[in-house]
């Protein structure tokens, strides 16, 4: 068990679908901004932790929706967790 | 009509896949090799992420939505200089492109993608074209059915808060030399608004353009103030072939603070690297 992977997975578990205005955020998913303030760790923390996950299988790493403030879909770089 | 107020941050020259230009650390090719930032890059990776985390600040503090702006040749692969680029596989140079601008598309809410330079970014500028595709850029045509649907903008003629853009990359005019530094600015200024007064339209507050990879500002010597941005490119072999290699580059961006017509603050933001030492004949 990696450090702080408890919690990481945790906050992916936890991540709830948004809707606005018929957009969505993906559910279990989680971008590295996200991670890290999630953890309140170092930006390269988080980034090792991430790969170290995506190496063991337990998330991979593709592009995921989010919804902005403003109501609009964007498409960023995140992790999406691997179903067992 | 309600003008919402908000924060446009521009930047451009990115020039994702050129060994000058902006890099994610690592890179792998098509057969699995890693190819990883050279020492410039590493540096323009830290400034690309200390500029958007400051971008970040300030959305925090003001708590307005942040429009971002890639203004041209965000990525590269230069038709004359193919030595020059890390990749010439059209699948990592995408992936690549995608990753680079992660840190300025997880800051902002609302994308605009202007398109470059074909001789960088391809016929048509599809790279950047597929590069909006990929991170959810605004449509120039929304109404277009699915894939005939495009993600950037020749042109974008842009209002934010009041405050009228008028953005695209190529500026109309330039001053490259010390001693004329910020004439280009002006020119481009009264062009682009003798092009609005002669369609009868209210010229824009901004102009913002790319390319040059220099700062200039107008001023506030006309009613449109005018801006050129500098890049996120060092010197290539082209800059030491026209005799530009000793200059240095600073690198950056700007934001606009835009509400009830007026831009404020708004601040221009670059990071200059070091010049080398001279290099000691002799012991």
């Amino acid at each position: 068990m990696l450090e702080y992977e408890d919690e990481l997975l945790a906050a992916l578990e936890e991540a709830k679908t948004v809707e606005v205005d018929g957009l969505r955020d993906e559910q279990h998913t989680i971008t590295a901004p996200e991670a890290r303030k999630a953890l309140n760790i170092s930006r390269e923390k988080t980034t090792a932790l991430l790969d170290d996950l995506c190496k063991s299988g337990k998330l991979r790493r593709d592009m995921v929706e989010r919804v902005s403030g403003w109501g609009h879909l964007k498409r960023v770089a995140g992790y999406r967790l691997v179903s067992e | 009509m309600i003008d919402y107020p908000g924060i446009l941050a521009a930047v451009g020259d990115l020039h994702t896949n050129s060994f000058s230009g902006l890099a994610p650390p690592i890179i792998y090719s098509t057969k699995g090799n890693p190819i990883q930032q050279n020492p410039f890059q590493v540096w323009l990776w830290d400034k690309w992420l200390r500029y958007w985390d400051y971008m970040g600040e300030i959305k925090t503090r003001t708590k307005l939505p942040l429009v971002l702006v890639l203004n041209g040749d965000s990525v590269d692969k230069n038709k004359y200089a193919h030595d020059e680029l890390m990749s010439l596989s059209d699948t990592v140079i995408q992936a690549m492109a995608i990753d680079a601008v992660q840190p300025a598309v997880d800051v902002a809410d609302i994308v605009y993608v202007v398109r470059g330079t074909p001789a960088h970014t391809g016929q048509g500028s599809w790279y950047e074209d597929a590069l909006g595709k990929a991170i959810g850029a605004v449509s120039p045509n929304p109404a277009a059915f699915g894939e005939y649907k495009q993600h950037s903008w020749w042109h974008l003629y842009l209002e934010l808060g009041g405050v009228t853009f008028d953005i695209h990359h190529r500026p109309e005019s330039s001053s490259m030399r010390p001693w004329t530094r910020g004439a280009g600015a002006m020119r481009i200024a009264k062009i682009v608004m003798d092009e609005y007064i002669q369609s009868g339209d209210r010229p824009p507050d901004i102009a913002l353009r790319n390319h040059f990879h220099h700062w200039e500002d107008s001023g506030t010597n006309q009613p449109t103030r005018a801006f050129m941005l500098p890049a996120w490119q060092g010197a290539t072999d082209f800059t030491h072939y026209i005799g530009m290699g000793s200059k240095i580059h600073p690198v950056g961006g700007v934001y606009f603070t835009c509400r009830d017509g007026k831009y404020s603050p708004w601040e221009q933001v670059v990071y200059s690297p070091k010049r080398r030492k001279a290099e000691k004949a002799l012991g």
